[in-house]
């Protein structure tokens, strides 16, 4: 046998059945896994029908799985250096029942809704919460990461929310495109990319989204009130055998906040504006309009467009729509905004209904062109979301590597690469529609001279008609129209056919300017604004045309023209004569005539028995010495701006003509009220009233507006309403007034801030002030005998209340709610309690926080009541009857002077010598806020500090047994002459030995503050420095703990930091 | 001896068998290698490539559909015992256990079917606890709520039954028949007159809008018209061209109606300042499947009612300007109990005020032109 032979033998003897089977049986069973694993897949995911189901098949999970099976080592490689431990970035560390979560997560459809019960990692300790999987459609559930969403245990917060969702769908472009809003100025819910660990695997890169709920409003500094909810296109959401369109069904909308007030009527407002929106006239399209922000809307577009997405918050779903209570008005919510390019939308892709009404005013797409022209200049919008997406880079590199190597197993998460991009070129598309300014136009002259100008826009972008160049100067007489009552004229003139009947007639508006040789120059250039055609997903140009009518011309005439956005000039195209005008679907923008002003006077002794209602381009003028008396519930209703100048000797009045029922009120909406004044003024006898769809509380109320100012007037007896006065979202001065007798509060501040100096109240049935929201400065005044509160400070308020005097009320001031007053050289006396802090609504998560400064609070039963959840920080103030021991007034201009005080302390309480000037903010302000970014602010720990993290009380630095310290570098120069700087830190400590401030000059010896560790850490203390002149690098606290803390553990906490410059005489 | 027979007889086959499987081991290999190529590629072809596993998972989810149509023409034959227990069956395993799978309204199909057939057998707490049932699985179907509605009042049950309807006013405030049927229930309690007016009242204000057609030869536009008695107005982009004489033609879809003039609006020239004056058609319409009544009205009678006039444009139309009144359905029987309570509460101007603002007439499928 040869050698070759001998090898062929041994070769095939090598070839046995049992060897082909050992090797060929763990394929054949990886292959048949692989089909019945698909198969099982496909089926599970075609239990639903929704857009994920219907782009799935079998092949595509096998390649999947084939390909994570590839991917695996890497996988593993990076799974194991991602730790829930990290303190470096912000994550979610969730614990549940694996089985429970598990076995939910497999039998989705039986156990929809169902509540597994878990802890969150919150600083250390485990916090009871509640995980129920979520998602509208199938994407969400049917892979191995599923969306949830966190409830918190009752009475508590997460992070400040109660409710909290995690999607794991588009991550990085649905954060990217969610929030641009804000670029925009557009409020939208908070979201954030966080990392998920669930029992301390890594479970993946989630989006964060706080839920849409009242909590949501309040956040973002709006009123509470309606948030009509729009959300019905996937199984179990959308209402069956009936109409889908939300913008023609109203039975299909429900509230996802609402306003409980009285006059409140639920979803029937929405029904008066749907069923405007849905009008054929355009007196029915301006009625809808006035419900809505036109510039609002504008910039709602331009966000879409930059997006990609105008299609989204669509006809059947994602339509969030806050009503204000404060004006009537509508603003929507942006809601799930995808990132597509702008240039390739979706199959089946439209305009909603209520888009395509809008865009029947080409004001709006023109001011959505305007917006995106800002955000284009520089580069604007392009960089801020490059630092999203780089700063998602550097924090999560690592995760993203690994979601992406998990592709196919789990919702795609996308790429910072490809959300740039995209942004990148709806941009650059963006810019050609800007551009895009294009005009056809025709000149005719008749028989008698007449020219008649046809232009018709064709671009996308508007243009600017600035005049004309005619072939000579005339100085020929004319005649007006016929019916016209203006005098003949000479030399050119011009008319825009602004009644549309297509003949030079009467209706006809006169077009001003100025001749010029051979130019005829407008003095306001008409914008000729295109149409916009809605009818397919990418948005085209609809042209509008338009006339204009020339008299006194010679020759030829050109027009000029010039690109709305851009300024550069445009050539008009020629538009062959008796060519048809086509009819434009849009509202041409002549239709909506100027409301003309006027001036009401009032004066004398006057009856007023039905509402006066001044418009927003008129005035009120109210006389010295006039004496209004109002029937029952009759008001005035101003929109524009009021003078009202009693004297001392000749006041103006305004009482209730029947003396057991009362007027309504005296309402100021809108900005056009804003500088209003009224002086010398008694108002006695109002009782609040329902206007225009909007409550007003108070007897007389500011709404929108700002710097109205009441001087020297009197409030008394209000009845049935509320409030004497009240303020919402609005700048509201009062000097010098005097409040009597409040049915209820006799000055109510939501959301609204100015200047409450030198009143007296006295006598309210519930509050002498109360405020919500607000950071008016309240100075120099005098509460008395009021049934609840002298002041009451809520919901997240930052108001400054300086030199009062409070006697003789229920609780002198009380603080909620995250409010935090500064209560400087008050006087609180004889008051049942004289300081209280607590948390009232459980949506702040936390109380309040007074910092007390050179006050008095003496002779109460109880001087200082605070609950659970609250601090305070007491500064040179005197609390209680102290006895000898009476604390020495402290130098706190550095406080006072961002609020625009500057004081000569030289005892507690009230004070004469103190002046109020401009604000003049903090040089450095740091504040610490328990959220998604960074764990520590970028603060390091060293030494015995164990854990560095932000919380409620500020940034929190854990002890062991051993002395620690944590620390920021800086970048301060502080080097002007005129100056001298004052660091001001907000400590307090628990359980430690000692600890001091030290902060670190470029150059030079350390500069240290002890702080006093003897107090209880609720109460914080300033611990001041002055700072030399000069550079300083870093900012450190340190301290020694307990050796055996009573409490558990010793802590440092760091409230608020500020450095101030202030004038170098001042002392 | 047999132990040692037996075990030796075992040997030998066993040997017998190893001596096959050697000499055919080749054969073996290939068949093997063969077989179970050949079995994946056809697995690959039919299962993936044409769809094979996805068309038997289709069929999978189908199943339960053709046993729902089984019980329904045991339902249609008055078998409702056998058509129960096929659907007691067919609930029990059914794949929809809640709202969000892809059968949700089969199985709605399912329980309304059994509910009605325990109905038939008056089986009463069985039929109440599947509408209940019924109602759980989706209440955002206001279908489920009438099913459950009407069984209630087929036991008799009144408050329940008016509860259960005002459900589904509540999801379709414009449902004909439940608002025929709850006013039946109040009127027939004399001293609940208030409430007839008062549901009335909700019917009558329920906002409802309309689609209406208006076709000139080939060319239609669609109106959205709010069904509420009072004239709209409407001026819209509507090309004809010059010399066109034909119908113009109103399509209702089952909306009584009033059709006011209609205009033309010719287009206006580049360079020509002319005024422009509208053709106007204020001749009668010629009613398809409605009639006129004495006030000028026209009552639809079916979904196909539609309005024509002829109308002769020489200089052709760039706009058309029409006003248009939709009535909400009334039926006689209902009038005359909603006429009665509003004259009973002594409310005669509002009485008036509905009276011109109802046409007795109009066809409950009105206006369904949406998609599920």
């Amino acid at each position: 046998m040869s050698a070759l032979d001998r090898r062929r033998t041994s070769s095939k003897r090598r070839i046995t059945l049992r060897g082909v089977l050992v090797f060929t049986v763990p394929l054949v069973a990886l292959g048949l896994y692989l089909f019945v694993a698909s198969a099982l897949d496909y089926q599970r995911v075609q239990q639903f029908d929704d857009w994920n189901a219907r782009s799935k098949h079998v092949d595509r999970f096998g390649f999947d799985r084939v390909r994570a099976l590839a991917r695996w080592p890497r996988v593993c490689e990076l799974e194991a250096h991602l730790s829930a431990e990290d303190e470096t970035r912000p994550l979610l560390r969730l614990f549940v029942d694996q089985n429970h979560f598990d076995a939910v997560g497999n039998d989705i459809l039986g156990r929809w809704g169902e509540e597994i019960e878990g802890t969150v990692d919150e600083h250390g300790t485990l916090e009871k919460v509640g995980l129920k999987l979520r998602g509208d459609t199938s994407v969400h559930w049917t892979t191995v990461k599923k969306s949830f969403a966190l409830r918190a245990d009752r009475g508590r917060m997460f992070k400040g929310y109660r409710q909290l969702a995690f999607s794991a769908k588009d991550v990085l472009p649905a954060y990217l495109a969610n929030s641009l809003p804000s670029e925009f100025g557009i409020k939208c819910a908070d979201t954030a990319v966080v990392p998920v660990f669930l029992n301390d695997r890594f479970y993946g890169l989630f989006r964060f989204t706080e839920t849409l709920d009242e909590s949501l409003l309040r956040r973002h500094v709006m009123l509470p009130g309606n948030v009509y909810r729009g959300d019905t296109a996937e199984r179990g959401e959308y209402f069956k055998h009936q109409e889908r369109e939300l913008f023609k069904n109203l039975a299909i909308w429900d509230r996802a906040a609402k306003n409980d007030r009285p006059g409140s009527t639920g979803t029937a407002a929405l029904g008066e504006w749907l069923g405007a929106l849905n009008g054929s006239t355009h007196a029915e399209f301006e009625e809808a309009m006035s419900w809505l922000d036109r510039d609002e809307l504008s910039r709602m577009l331009a966000l879409m467009l930059a997006c990609g997405d105008p299609f989204h918050m669509s006809g059947v779903h994602n339509q969030f729509w806050y009503e204000d209570p404060s004006s009537g008005l509508l603003h929507q919510i942006p809601w799930d905004i995808r990132l597509l390019d702008l240039d390739r939308p979706p199959a089946d892709s439209h305009f909603n209904r209520a888009l395509r009404t809008f865009l029947r005013d080409p004001r709006i797409f023109d001011g959505a062109l305007a917006e995106l022209a800002k955000q284009i200049e520089g580069g604007k919008l392009f960089a801020a979301a490059k630092r999203r997406m780089d700063e998602i880079e550097t924090r999560f590199g690592d995760m993203l590597e690994y979601e992406h190597l998990r592709e196919g197993l789990i919702p795609d998460i996308g790429t910072s690469q490809a959300c740039l991009s995209t942004i990148e070129r709806n941009l650059a598309k963006v810019k050609t529609w800007i551009g895009d300014a294009s005009v056809a136009c025709h000149a005719e002259r008749d028989s008698n001279g007449l020219l008649v100008l046809d232009l018709e826009t064709r671009g996308l972008a508007a243009a600017e008609l600035t005049g004309f160049r005619v072939g000579g100067n005339s100085n020929d007489e004319w005649s007006p129209p016929p019916g016209d009552g203006e005098v003949t004229g000479k030399g050119v003139a011009v008319w825009a056919d602004s009644d549309l009947d297509g003949v030079w007639s009467v209706g006809d508006r006169r077009v001003d300017g100025i001749q010029a040789w051979d130019t005829f120059v407008f003095d306001t250039p008409e914008i000729l604004y295109p149409g916009v055609d809605t009818s397919r997903p990418i948005l085209r140009s609809a042209p509008i045309a338009y006339r204009y009518f020339l008299v006194a011309t010679r020759g030829d005439l050109t027009p000029n023209l010039r690109s709305r956005h851009t300024h550069e000039p445009v050539v008009a195209s020629a538009w062959p004569k008796d060519s048809p005008i086509a009819a434009s679907d849009s509202w041409h923008p002549w239709l909506e005539k100027p409301k003309p002003g006027r001036e009401i006077v009032l004066k004398g002794d006057m009856q007023l028995t039905e509402t006066l209602v001044v418009g927003a381009t008129s005035t009120l003028t109210i006389e010295a010495g006039t004496h209004l008396t109002l029937g029952p519930n009759v008001s005035i209703l101003a929109k524009g701006k009021v003078r009202a100048r009693g004297t001392e000797s000749a006041p103006i009045t305004i009482t209730n003509a029947v003396k057991q029922k009362p007027w309504g009120c005296f309402a100021m909406q809108g900005h056009g009220v804003d500088g209003s004044e009224f002086e010398w003024m008694n108002f006695e006898g109002g009782g609040g009233a329902l206007l225009d769809r909007v409550e007003y509380t108070g007897m007389v109320c500011v709404h929108n507006a700002k710097n109205v100012t009441f001087r020297h007037c009197s409030f008394d007896s209000n009845m049935r309403c509320d409030d004497m006065i009240h303020a919402d979202i609005a700048d509201l001065n009062l000097l010098a007034c005097s409040f009597r007798n409040a049915n209820g509060d006799s000055v109510d501040y939501d959301m609204s801030g100015g200047e409450i100096r030198d009143c007296v109240i006295d006598r309210s049935a519930n509050d002498g002030c109360d405020f919500m929201t607000c950071w008016p400065t309240v100075v120099g005044c005098t509460i008395t005998n009021s049934l609840d509160k002298g002041i009451s400070v809520g919901e997240a308020s930052r108001p400054i209340l300086f030199g009062n005097t409070i006697e003789g009320c229920n609780r002198g001031i009380e603080v909620k709610d995250t409010s935090e007053p500064v209560i400087a050289h008050n006087s609180i006396r004889n008051c049942k309690t004289g300081i209280r802090a607590r948390l009232k609504n459980w949506r702040y998560g936390y109380g309040g926080w007074p910092k007390v400064v050179n006050s008095i609070v003496t002779d109460a039963k109880t001087t200082l009541e605070f609950d659970n959840k609250t601090h305070m920080t007491v500064y040179g103030s005197q609390i209680g009857n102290g006895g000898d021991a009476v604390p020495a007034p402290v130098d706190a201009n550095w406080l006072f002077q961002q609020f625009g005080f500057t004081a000569k302390s030289d005892r507690l309480g009230p004070i004469d010598a103190f002046e109020i000037g401009t604000p003049r903010p903090p040089l450095v302000h740091v504040e610490f806020a328990d959220d998604f970014g960074l764990p520590s602010d970028g603060w390091i720990r060293a030494g015995g500090v164990r854990r560095l993290d932000k919380r409620l009380e500020g940034l929190v630095a854990t002890f062991k047994r051993e002395h620690g310290g944590f620390g920021t570098t800086v970048d301060w120069k502080l080097d002007d002459p005129t100056k001298r700087y004052v660091l001001a830190v907000e400590v307090a400590t628990e359980d430690m030995l000692t600890a001091e401030l030290v902060i670190a000059p470029t150059s030079g010896a350390e500069i240290v503050v002890p702080i006093d560790t003897s107090r209880d850490p609720t109460r914080f203390e300033f611990a001041i420095a002055d700072l030399p002149r000069g550079s300083y690098r870093g900012l450190m606290l340190r301290g020694v703990p307990n050796s055996a803390p009573k409490s558990g553990s010793s802590r440092l906490y760091v409230h608020r930091i500020d450095v101030v410059a202030l004038d170098a005489g001042a002392r | 001896m047999r132990g040692l027979l037996g075990e030796a007889r075992r040997e030998g086959e066993l040997a017998g068998v190893r001596r096959w499987l050697h000499a055919h081991e080749r054969g073996l290999i290939v068949a093997w290698l063969v077989g179970v190529s050949a079995c994946f590629a056809l697995l690959f072809a039919w299962g993936v490539w044409q769809r094979g596993l996805e068309s038997v998972v289709s069929w999978w989810y189908a199943r339960s559909g053709t046993e729902l149509a089984r019980a329904e023409r045991l339902y249609e034959a008055g078998r409702f015992e056998d058509a129960a227990a096929l659907l007691e069956r067919i609930d029990a395993n059914h794949p929809a256990v809640i709202v969000k799978h892809r059968l949700d309204q089969e199985r709605e199909e399912v329980l309304t079917l059994l509910g009605r057939s325990y109905v038939a057998l008056d089986k009463k707490k069985r039929a109440l606890e599947t509408f209940d049932t019924l109602v759980a699985f989706d209440p955002r179907n206001w279908r489920n709520h009438y099913a459950r509605a009407e069984a209630l009042r087929a036991f008799v049950e009144s408050d329940l039954a008016e509860a259960a309807y005002r459900e589904v006013l509540r999801l379709h405030p414009t449902h004909f028949p439940t608002v025929e049927t709850l006013t039946g229930m109040l009127f027939d309690v004399a001293t609940l007159y208030a409430k007839v007016v008062e549901l009335h009242q909700q019917y009558f204000n329920a906002w409802l809008l309309g689609s209406v057609e208006l076709s000139l030869g080939a060319t239609s536009v669609g109106l959205d018209v709010p069904v509420d008695g009072l004239p709209h107005a409407f001026d819209v982009p509507f090309e004809v061209a010059a010399n066109f004489a034909g119908d113009a033609r109103v399509a209702t879809h089952g909306y009584s109606a009033r059709i006011g003039e209609l205009a033309l609006v010719p287009a206006q020239h580049v360079g020509v300042a002319a005024p422009i004056v509208p053709a106007i058609f204020a001749g009668p319409w010629t009613p398809t499947a409605a009639k006129l009544d004495d006030q000028g009205r026209f009552a639809a009678a079916s979904k196909e009612s539609s309005f024509a006039q002829h109308v002769a444009v020489p200089n052709g139309a760039a706009r058309v300007r029409i006003e248009l009144t939709l009535y909400k359905q009334m039926s006689k029987d209902l009038w005359f109990k909603v006429e009665k309570s509003y004259s009973n509460r002594l409310l005669f101007d509002q009485l008036e005020d509905v009276r011109r603002r109802t046409v007795i007439g109009g066809v409950l499928e009105a206006g369904s032109l949406f998609e599920e």
